[in-house]
């Protein structure tokens, strides 16, 4: 038995419910957007297996934009985590609750 | 052969990815996603994608891994937040909401059938081939792509920058470091004072 | 040369964007140089353009150009498209000329003002609708510089807006040309249904097409505009108002400019008014009757910028009665020379209130004229080209309209001839009534006290503000000879072009006879000014318990037009707003049935409201058990 597509598939859905996990339940925005990365790499595989699978180069082409797009993400993030840091707030998404409604 | 690899290289994804989600030090966090993202990197070489796995590499562990680790360098262990009061409810919604996900997933792929990998030439996942595709068919998806990023890189700069400093400035630890100066020559004139009382009372 | 009309328009744009961007950086006597220089340099290309205009044989003197299009759905097209002729070029001149000197004004008039950036982007803006408007070759583009000139009026009259008259007045002013907007977008919607076209040359050439009440149908909505935007009854009620606005407001905006739009519009449509013969002899009679009931009530007023914008109201209808007449270029020709005039009146008028520290009641002031002798020189001039006297440029151009009336020789003709005639007895008593109470008479306490140390401080103004008016003297005593009966024909030779049908000029006996009359009647009015308000003797109060009590009364209350439609309008609004408060809402609708759908919407409100927590992971959980239950929607269905 060799690897084939569905292996692949099965690791990243995995993966994508750890880190989905990660999102759902930690309060540090820090951990929140470590768990996000998971999250977006799982997909990643997802693409690439894909483009294996189909052989074209499509999917590892959206591979590379959602590591772009992934990384302006953690820009703005991580940008948002210095903001709470400087203004002393509290680092727990949870104070966050001005939306309450 | 492929079979091992893969298997070693998913159980070591997994884990890792556990790791990062169950650590309480963002910084253990952090290092854990970097060993998701190496067992990642194999499983995509498994795959004949050798320029994804090096970008993924290079780009993530290289440059946005520092960019994690430099932050939470700054932020220091503010940035461990422990669990709180959590209703249970909500972690089992949690649980619910993410094991469902896989479990249907999963099911999907159980159910479906699935050919064998597809035929490929010598230059499958190559630079060129990626570089050519990028340029061609989705230079639109890659010209948003740099707008997006630039957005981010400004709106990362203007987040960063507001707000009280959390360390003095240069001004600030001169002042105080004076009032403290000050502060001791006080008393330790009076220390001075005050033995000259005491030997005088002494003497008295 | 279009690409001068074109920096022209542009010009002002640029000065707005760069105030607006800029503006705070800049000090306010720079940020007002600059505005002025814009406005000088729009001036100079706008003069260019207008000359080599001139230099071509007539019949090539319409220019048209298509920038791009703007509005397109099936055969319905409008394109940015400009349209520079004789018409546009004189209107062009006016706007960048005058706009120019008061501009300057501004600077001296504004320079106490923290806000005077703001002032000076909006005053650029202005300019720049009203360019729009008067160089726009569609009628879809002339209704955008429509509504932006409403705009930027608006914006100017509530520029003090911690002044809540001020604030009610440009409401006010806003409403009153919104109605004319409605009446004019109206008219554009009619003249394409029925003609298919928007542009002024497919109009122009397929106008014979309409049947008589078509045309006549259009051109009332068009004149509906016409009459909000000028201040012509009925919808005149805001211009008086819109005086609590900055005098140089009220000098480029609501004398000079934006009112005469109506004006422009009904002569540069008038091959299409044409047609509508019923609707041309209406056009006159709103003129006769408003120029003799503003006349009437100006004689009243006591605030010196109210009067002065009564007899605007007045002069416009003269040239309402000019273009109604078919007489375009007697009406244009006045919109020329009353810009000078009425600029430079309001322009000394504000100088006269600088130096009275704001006072504006001309009960406070009188024996001015020692104290301002340069302001009271050059007042005079703009009195006396306001009453209609020969030789100022007033006198020209009014003559102009009434001997077209006596042209005409229709009872029309007659009406207006007569009616003008008894306007230039009433402008001679307003106008000079105010010369004589502001400057002449003796001094009352107020003036007395103020005055010399008003003088002692900046003389009679800075000389940013003094500049402008001496220029504008200028034009106001010599721009009529641009049009001397018999002589010289600038002005008819320049403007025949824009009517294909021909226009009304009287000939030279007529002319002249006119301006005998009229010259002999503005001196009369003149004369009784004198004989009740310049004495010592007389007091107006005098006047006022005299025998026309009630009559006075009245024209002092505006003859009643505000109050009607205050009863009319807005008194049934707020009885009916209360009644549906006080009676339907407090007690119909705490009827049970009714308000158990309230409780309803409430306990939805409520039971929606615990996800709503504010907190991020729940909104990500409900996200996350949404995308599960849809899989698992899927999954069910698909098995």
């Amino acid at each position: 038995m060799s690897v084939t597509l569905p292996f692949f598939l099965a690791l990243s859905a995995i993966l994508f419910s750890i880190g989905l996990v990660g999102v759902l339940l930690r309060r540090s925005p820090l951990t929140i957007l470590l768990s996000l990365e998971v999250m977006l790499n799982s997909v990643n595989v997802t693409l690439v297996a894909f483009s294996r699978y189909v052989g074209g180069s499509d999917g590892q082409v959206f591979a590379l934009i959602v590591m772009g797009i992934a990384a302006a993400e953690v820009v703005v993030g991580l940008g948002l985590v210095v903001a709470m840091t400087r203004r002393t707030m509290v680092l727990d998404t949870d104070e966050l609750r001005t939306l309450n409604g | 052969m492929d079979l091992v690899v893969f298997f070693l290289a998913a159980l070591a994804a997994i884990a890792t990815a556990v790791a990062v989600v169950a650590q309480k030090n963002p910084f253990v966090s952090a290092l854990a996603l970097l060993g998701n993202l190496v067992a990642l990197a194999v499983l995509m070489l498994l795959l004949e994608a050798q320029f994804v796995a090096v970008a993924q590499i290079i780009v993530y562990a290289g440059a946005v891994m520092v960019m994690f680790l430099f932050v939470i360098a700054y932020v220091g262990p503010r940035g461990e937040v422990g669990p709180g009061e959590r209703k249970p409810w909500q972690i089992w919604l949690a649980i619910l909401a993410a094991a469902l996900i896989a479990i249907e997933v999963v099911a999907v792929v159980y159910g479906a059938t699935f050919s064998d990998w597809a035929e490929i030439s010598g230059d499958y996942g190559s630079p060129a081939a990626i570089g050519k595709s990028l340029v061609t068919n989705y230079l639109l998806a890659f010209e948003i792509v740099s707008v997006v990023l630039f957005m981010g890189a400004v709106a990362g700069v203007i987040f960063g920058s507001g707000g009280r400093p959390l360390r003095l400035s240069n001004d600030e630890v001169l002042a105080k470091e004076a009032a403290s100066a000050e502060q001791r020559r006080r008393e330790d004139s009076r220390a001075v004072l005050d033995a000259a009382r005491d030997s005088m009372g002494g003497d008295r | 040369m279009t690409e001068l009309v074109w920096i022209t328009l542009v010009l002002p744009l640029i000065g707005v964007a760069v105030l607006a961007i800029l503006g705070m950086k800049l000090p306010p006597r720079a940020a007002g140089w600059f505005a002025s220089l814009i406005m000088l340099a729009a001036f100079a290309c706008a003069a260019i353009a207008t000359a080599i205009l001139a230099t071509r044989p007539a019949e090539e003197r319409q220019v048209v150009q298509v920038a791009w299009t703007w509005l397109s759905a099936g055969n319905f097209s409008v394109g940015l498209d400009l349209w520079f002729d004789e018409l546009t070029a004189v209107m062009l001149l006016v706007i960048t000329g005058v706009g120019f000197l008061i501009h300057v004004y501004s600077i001296g008039y504004m320079k106490d003002d923290p806000q005077s950036r703001r002032f000076m982007a909006y005053l650029n803006l202005f300019v720049f609708s009203m360019l729009v408007l008067v160089l726009s070759a569609n009628l879809v583009l002339l209704l955008a510089g429509w509504g932006l000139v409403g705009l930027s009026s608006y914006l100017l009259i509530g520029f003090w807006h911690n002044k809540p008259k001020a604030i009610k007045a440009a409401k006010k002013a806003f409403i009153m040309n919104a109605i004319g907007d409605v009446g004019l977008a109206l008219g554009i919607f009619l003249l394409f249904v029925d003609l298919g076209t928007v542009s002024y040359t497919g109009i122009f050439a397929e106008a014979g097409r309409l049947s008589e009440t078509q045309a006549s149908v259009a051109c009332l909505l068009l004149l509906v505009g016409a009459v909000a935007k000028s201040a012509q009854l009925p919808l005149h009620t805001w211009l008086p108002d819109a005086m609590e606005g900055p005098t140089p407001i009220s000098a480029l905006i609501h004398a000079a400019t934006m009112v005469t739009a109506g004006v422009y519009l009904i002569a540069r449509m008038n091959p299409l008014f044409i047609h509508a013969p019923k609707v041309l002899d209406l056009i006159v009679i709103i003129g006769v009757v408003g120029l003799i009931m503003s006349g009437l009530i100006a004689i009243v007023q006591t605030d010196i910028k109210r009067i002065i914008a009564f007899s605007t109201m007045s002069q416009i209808a003269y040239m309402f009665v000019g273009v109604g007449l078919t007489a375009y270029w007697a009406g244009i020709f006045h919109l020329f020379t009353h810009a000078f005039f009425k600029a430079l009146l309001f322009l000394g008028a504000g100088l006269v209130i600088h130096a009275l520290n704001g006072e504006q009641d001309i009960r406070n002031m009188g024996g001015l004229r020692k104290q301002l002798p340069k302001i009271y020189f050059c007042m005079m001039i703009a009195a006396f080209a306001l009453a209609g006297i020969f030789p100022f440029s007033g006198g020209f151009s009014k003559d102009a309209i009434l001997s077209a009336g006596l042209n005409v020789d229709t009872t029309i003709g007659w009406i207006a001839y007569i009616g003008g005639l008894l306007g230039a007895l009433l402008t001679g008593i307003y106008t000079f009534r105010l010369i004589f109470m502001v400057f002449h008479r003796r001094a009352s306490p107020y003036a007395e006290r103020v005055i010399p140390e008003s003088i002692k401080h900046h003389g009679e103004g800075p000389s940013t503000m003094l500049w402008p008016v001496y220029i504008l003297a200028i034009g106001a005593a010599f721009a009529g000879l641009l049009q001397i009966p018999g002589l010289t024909h600038v002005v008819t030779s320049w403007l025949e072009p824009i009517a294909p049908d021909g226009m009304v000029e009287a000939t030279v006996g007529q002319d002249w006879l006119t301006t005998l009359i009229g010259t002999t009647i503005g001196l009369i009015g003149i004369g009784i000014a004198y004989h009740l308000y310049a004495r010592e003797s007389t007091s107006p109060e005098l006047i006022r318990n005299g025998r026309g009590r009630l009559i006075h009364r009245a024209l002092e209350r505006r003859l009643y037009w505000d109050d009607l439609y205050e009863w009319s309008f807005e008194k049934p609004v707020q009885w009916a707003s209360s009644f549906l408060n006080r009676d339907v809402d407090r007690t119909a609708f705490r009827w049970a049935p009714l308000d158990g759908l309230g409780q309803l919407t409430a306990f939805f409100g409520r039971s929606f409201a615990i996800i709503e927590n504010g907190i991020v992971r729940m909104y990500a959980l409900v996200l996350a058990l949404g995308i599960a239950g849809m899989i698992l929607f899927l999954l069910v269905r698909g098995a």
